[in-house]
């Protein structure tokens, strides 16, 4: 090839080295993009990996937090159930008794439905004993 | 769902607040875990304290 761009007249060989040079420039740009390109799937890969490692430990740790998280919450309910069990039933006081009418009129409760209690004017009765 | 002896029942009443009680404690638990989750995993949050 070098042979016959010599042979050439100068114009001649002028426009075969710029032909040339063109090529070894393109040949060069097409190696570098595909490097780049290399270079960015290997860091996208590496940061799936690393993203995969921090999810791995949150799984482990939400799960450890889950397990106790519901040992505690059980035990609160049973203190909470223990401390009042043995204690006899009353009448709730009236302030409760309207927040309970309240709650089941809240929850689709129709007033025929509702206990008698839920029905008298004041919407409670006084508390007391049982 | 509330039963209806929250309304004669001081004892059920307070069964019934427990269990509302531990409702909630049980979904801010989970909303806890879910905001260290996604803390853990780049998101910018403040999440309330374990």
């Amino acid at each position: 090839m070098l042979d016959r761009l010599l042979s050439l007249e100068v114009p001649g060989r002028i426009a075969g080295a710029a032909l040339l040079l063109l090529a070894t420039f393109a040949l060069g740009r097409c190696d570098g993009a595909r490097r780049e390109a290399m270079r960015q799937e290997a860091a996208r890969a590496t940061a799936v990996v690393e993203a995969m490692g921090r999810n791995a430990g949150a799984h482990t740790d939400a799960a450890a937090a889950r397990a106790a998280d519901t040992a505690a919450i059980v035990q609160q309910k049973k203190e909470l159930i223990d401390a009042i069990q043995s204690i006899p039933d009353t009448h709730p006081d009236p302030v409760r008794v309207a927040l309970g009418c309240q709650r089941l009129r809240a929850q689709g409760g129709r007033d025929a439905n509702l206990p008698a209690v839920c029905r008298s004017p004041s919407g409670a009765e006084a508390g007391g004993a049982r | 769902m509330a039963p209806a002896e929250i309304v004669t029942s001081a004892q059920a009443a307070a069964d019934y607040d427990v269990a509302v009680e531990a409702w909630g404690m049980r979904g801010w638990a989970a909303v806890t875990r879910l905001c260290h989750w996604a803390r853990a995993n780049g998101m910018e949050v403040d999440c309330p304290a374990r």
